[in-house]
Parts: structure tokens; sequence; C-alpha cells
């Protein structure tokens, strides 16, 4: 460890000798680094915003378990998985539900959801513009938005009003058997944009006395404490065989497209990178030879090849750092260019159309960008510096010493 | 007496034809202060490298302090170079961006010595050629004279039994020569340490115990 610090110190005496050309390398791979930082704060910004807009738009905390088909059969909802779901961590609820489809006499088709009342209000948490929930075990039928709409205007059903479904049963010989329910409409909920609005919501029990043979779950709804713990339970619930849905997803391809973005940006601003590596290389070369001597003098006095690598390497090293901290400066400073300036002109252009972008910082430069442009930095002059290196340490002592 | 230096029929040939050095053998004992006398070309620094383990023979064994050398094996050259070997070059070679003191410490860097040992023992020995006063100073504030003094002190750091000069008065006039002959004189008697030095220069011969001649490549004694 001491030796490392006198080898640091002796490769700073290197290094200030020369400052220009270390800065002009330096600054070759600053360019080179700035622009992947700029490119990659950039696109952060987009996923920043495409992702915030998800989580306003949309419920991110539930989700949605259905069965899964695997090798043509179905691995159905049991009781046990739902008993297994609501104990994980992070769920707060979760409800299982039947769906069934039922048709008015003038041939509406009704989707209707059963579930246990309560359940139904912790994890949708509805309002009314009509009525309010039905009674467990009864006839009492809840509509969304949409559908209570459609029948009234098709089929002359009000809220409040009793009206006739029927259910379709097969006899023994397959011919079909009609049963009429009457079922009572007690509430009507407010618009949601989602998909409860075109469907209309039954005790679970009343949905399997009603259809009266057996049925299993078709799907259960989980509601998550936290946005943040919603990938983790999803996946816990995927290695129960299960398959599961919500608006996550949509995070889940926001986040994949955009990766695959800004690695291709990335590997365009990458080739800068290259050419910075390569200055570095060619510096190293330059500073070898002029110390051909000095290099030939050190191992007759003691130095090992290694020691000579480890010279080398380190004013790699510092050349490498000097171009991170220069990097991530200019990477900054193109963000802040994309934030005000960029910002502006987008908005200019688009008009009111975007005027949303005027919340969110176009280029995000985050910590962990900044971090990863200086370790990248580092690395690269590090590897350049292989070469020379190597070929310093292979230097003939004797000739090495009457180099001119 | 020991032996230190034990030289066993060591020959180079660069080309077919043209020995550089033909079956050297000669024992130096420790102590000894050694001269290699020889016009240039005649092969001395190629003597002079071989056993300072720069280079290595095309033939023949040399033995440092007991030690036989395998030329083959790069880290024992180290090891020898840091324990065995000091260097006194022809051209100084001090790092002009380092102080006296700091290129006296220099080669005890790759030895791992905490800064304070380092730096003690480099005053010691600047005190011991006389330049104390200048520890500070750059090497292109010396004096040529001045410049060889701190080389030295640096092929002296390590404490090794062996220091190998090679025409270390080559670039000095007559009085300052005689001086650095001197100093090396003294250290050799005062610390023990064996010499050989390679000079063109006859008259420096009258410092040695012992002075070899190299014509064409042979070693011949002269007392």
């Amino acid at each position: 460890m001491v030796k490392l610090v006198d080898y640091a110190k002796l490769s700073a005496l290197q290094i200030r000798k020369k400052k220009m050309r270390v800065l002009l390398t330096a600054f070759g791979i600053a360019i080179g680094i700035a622009a992947v930082v700029g490119i990659i704060s950039f696109g952060e910004g987009i996923r920043y915003q495409a992702i915030d807009t998800i989580k306003q738009q949309s419920d991110l905390t539930l989700i949605e378990v259905t069965g899964t088909v695997q090798d043509g059969t179905v691995i159905p909802i049991t009781d046990s998985k739902v008993t297994m779901i609501q104990n994980l961590s992070h769920v707060e609820a979760a409800a299982p539900v039947y769906q069934v489809s039922f048709s008015t006499l003038q041939q509406t088709y009704i989707s209707v959801t059963g579930i246990r009342g309560d359940d139904f209000s912790t994890l949708f948490k509805p309002t009314y513009t009509y009525g309010g929930s039905f009674t467990s075990s009864s006839n009492q039928i809840i509509l969304g938005h949409d559908i209570s709409e459609k029948v009234r205007k098709y089929e002359g059903i009000r809220s409040g009003d009793l009206f006739t479904v029927v259910i379709r049963d097969y006899d023994q010989n397959g011919a079909p058997r009609d049963r009429k329910v009457a079922l009572q409409s007690v509430g009507t909920l407010r618009e949601r944009g989602d998909d409860l609005d075109n469907i209309a919501i039954m005790d679970i029990d009343s949905v399997k006395t009603i259809v009266n043979e057996p049925m299993s779950y078709s799907t259960v709804y989980v509601r998550v404490d936290n946005p943040e713990n919603v990938f983790a339970v999803a996946k816990d619930i995927q290695s129960m065989g299960l398959t599961v849905n919500g608006a996550f997803r949509q995070i889940e391809s926001v986040n994949r497209l955009m990766d695959i973005v800004l690695l291709f940006l990335s590997i365009f601003a990458a080739i800068s990178l290259v050419v910075g590596a390569l200055m570095i290389v060619n510096t190293m070369v330059m500073a070898v030879y002029e110390r051909t001597r000095e290099i030939g003098v050190s191992m007759a006095v003691g130095a090992s090849p290694g020691d000579v690598v480890t010279l080398i390497l380190i004013e790699c090293f510092y050349i490498g750092a000097i171009g991170g901290i220069l990097g991530d400066l200019l990477g900054l400073l193109f963000s802040w260019i994309i934030n005000t300036i960029g910002k502006a002109y987008l908005i200019a252009q688009m008009g009111d159309l975007f005027s949303g972008f005027a919340r969110y910082d176009l280029a995000l430069v985050t910590p962990q960008i900044l971090v990863a442009g200086f370790l990248l930095a580092v690395v690269l002059s590090l590897v350049s510096g292989i070469y020379p290196a190597v070929k310093a340490a292979r230097l003939n002592p004797v000739e090495a010493i009457h180099h001119p | 007496m020991t032996v230190i230096i034990e030289a066993d029929k060591l020959a180079k040939t660069y080309s077919k034809t043209v020995p550089a050095l033909a079956d050297a053998s000669f024992c130096i004992e420790k102590g000894e202060f050694v001269t290699l006398i020889g016009r240039s070309g005649s092969g001395k620094s190629t003597l002079l490298n071989i056993l300072g383990c720069l280079d290595n023979p095309t033939s023949g064994t040399l033995t440092l302090d007991g030690i036989p050398v395998k030329y083959q094996d790069t880290s024992q050259l180290v090891t020898l170079r840091r324990t065995k070997i000091g260097f006194v070059f022809q051209q100084f070679n001090l790092l002009p961006y380092l102080t006296a003191r700091e290129n006296v410490e220099y080669p005890m860097l790759f030895n791992y010595h905490d800064p304070k040992t380092r730096a003690r023992r480099a005053e010691d020995l600047l005190r011991c050629v006389g330049l104390y006063p200048r520890r500070d100073h750059h090497p292109y504030e010396m004096s040529g004279g001045e410049q060889q003094r701190v080389a030295i002190a640096r092929a002296l750091i390590n404490d090794p039994p062996i220091i190998f000069a090679d025409e270390p008065t080559g670039n000095l006039d007559q009085k300052t020569s005689e001086e650095i002959f001197g100093l090396m004189r003294s250290i050799s008697e005062e610390r023990h340490t064996t010499f050989f030095i390679v000079t063109h220069e006859r008259d420096f011969g009258a410092y040695a115990d012992r002075s070899f001649q190299l014509v064409d490549g042979k070693v011949h004694a002269t007392w």
C-alpha cells in the first residue's frame, strides 16, 4: 500500500511535467464521456416523463392475476393460491372474483364480476352517481358508468330498476334451457376511465348461486401497498405459475423500449470514446518513448517489469480521472443546455400540445450516470494504457540506458 | 576473504564471427576495488552489463555473493539488482524532476521501505558524499561532479555489496574525476563495498587494488 502511494506520487510528478499534453488527452476522453452522459440523461428524462405519465393516468398498484395455460392445460386459481397471494408481503388486499356474462331480454350482454362487497370497496374505492353497494347474497347489482348508459338507452333500464336477465343452461342432450333471473340495480358508478366502466358488479356468492354450476376463479385482484413494490409482488405471483397484468406492464414496456433506444444511442456516443482511448494510447506510447532512458535506469536500480507497468498505468489512471471529471462537467453542461434552450425551443415549436413538458426536465442527470461516466473514463484509460505499459516493461535495460 | 564475483568463461557473441567477449574468467573478493581498462569497443560495457545482470551471456556462468545467476529468471535478476548491485553511469542518469534526496531514495521505492527510513538513509548518504546541504536541489542546479556524487549515493542506498560503474568520470574534467575516484575508493574502504569500475583512462588504475585489461574481448589481469 505504501508502495502504491509512492508510485502515485511519482506518477503525479510525471503528469505535472506535461500538463498541457495531459489536459488535451483528457479532453479527448472527456468529450466522449460528455456525449454518453448527455445522451443517457436525455433518455432517462424521457423515460421518467413517460413513466410519470403512466403513474398519473393509471392505477399502478392494482395487479390482475389470472390462471396460466401451460402446454395446453389450464393452471387454475385455487383457494390455496389466493391465500398464498394474500400472505405475500406488501399485499394490502387480494380478492378472487368470478367473471360471467348475462344477457338481457333484448340480447344485450352484460359482463358481470362477482366479488365480496368489502373487497370491492377496499380494492377499487368506488364512488357512485346513484345509490351504493350491494348487500351480500342478494340479487342486487352495481352497473359501471358505460354499461348503465347502454342499458338505459337500448332497454330503458334505469338506475334502481328491477330487470330480468337470461341464463342459458344446457341439458343432458346438449339442448339449451334458458332461465330467467330478476336483478335489481342498486348503484351506478361514477365514470372511472378503466375497465370498471364496462362491467357490472355483484356479490360473489350471488353469482355462484345464479350460475349454479362448479366454477373456478377467473381473476384475483391484488392491491399493493406502494408503487415501488409492484414489480416485486408481481414477480412473486408469477413464480406461483400465474399470469399477472396491470398498468405496471406499461412501465415494463417503456423501460424495455428505452433500454434498447439508450443502448443504440450509447453505441454511437461510444465511438467518440474509442477515439479518446486511441489518443491515450498515442500519448502514452510517446511518453514511454521519451522516457526510455529513465525506464532503463529504473530497471537497473531495481524496478521490476511489474513496477514499470504499475507506474505507467497510474499515469493512465490520472488521465482517465481528469477526463472523467471533465466529461461529467461537460455532460452536466450538455443537459443544462437541453433543459433550458432545448426545452424552450421545443415548447415554442410544438405549441400548447407540449406544454406538459414544462413541468419536466428533458434531460435527467442522476448521480449514477455521473459515477458511471467517471468509471468508464478510468477503465477506458487503464485499458488504453496496457499496450504502452507492456511495451515499457519489455524494454531491454541495456539499450534503454543508452537511448539518446 | 570471500569471493563476491565469480565469472567462469563468460562469453558474448553478437554476430557469429566477432566475439564481443570471449571466455572471461576471474574472481573478485569482497571489498576489492577493481578497474577494467580497455579502449572503446573492446567489450568493457558488455562485460559490465553481464556482471550487472542487465544483459545475458551467450555462454558461461556467473556467481554473485554466492548466488548462481539464472539469466532467464527475470524475478531473480530483479532481486539481485535490488539487493546485491548498485549502478553508477557515465551520464549520471538522475531523474530530472526529483531532488537530490529523492534521487538517492529512488531505488528504495521498489524495495518498499517506509518513507522515514528512506529519507534518513538518503540524508546519511548525501552527508557521506558531501552534498547534504544541497539535498533539495534538482540535478539541473548541480555540476557534473555533484550529480555523479548523488548518483554514487543512489547506488549505495540499498547497501549492496557490489557497485558497478560504467565510465563514471567519462563526462568529467581531470580534477573532478580524481575527486570522484577518491570518493569511491574511500567509500570502498569504509563500507567494505566491492567496486568494479570500467574506464578507458589507464591513470585511474593507480586507485585500484587490481586492474583488468580487455583487449579484443579477452581479459588480462595486469597485476
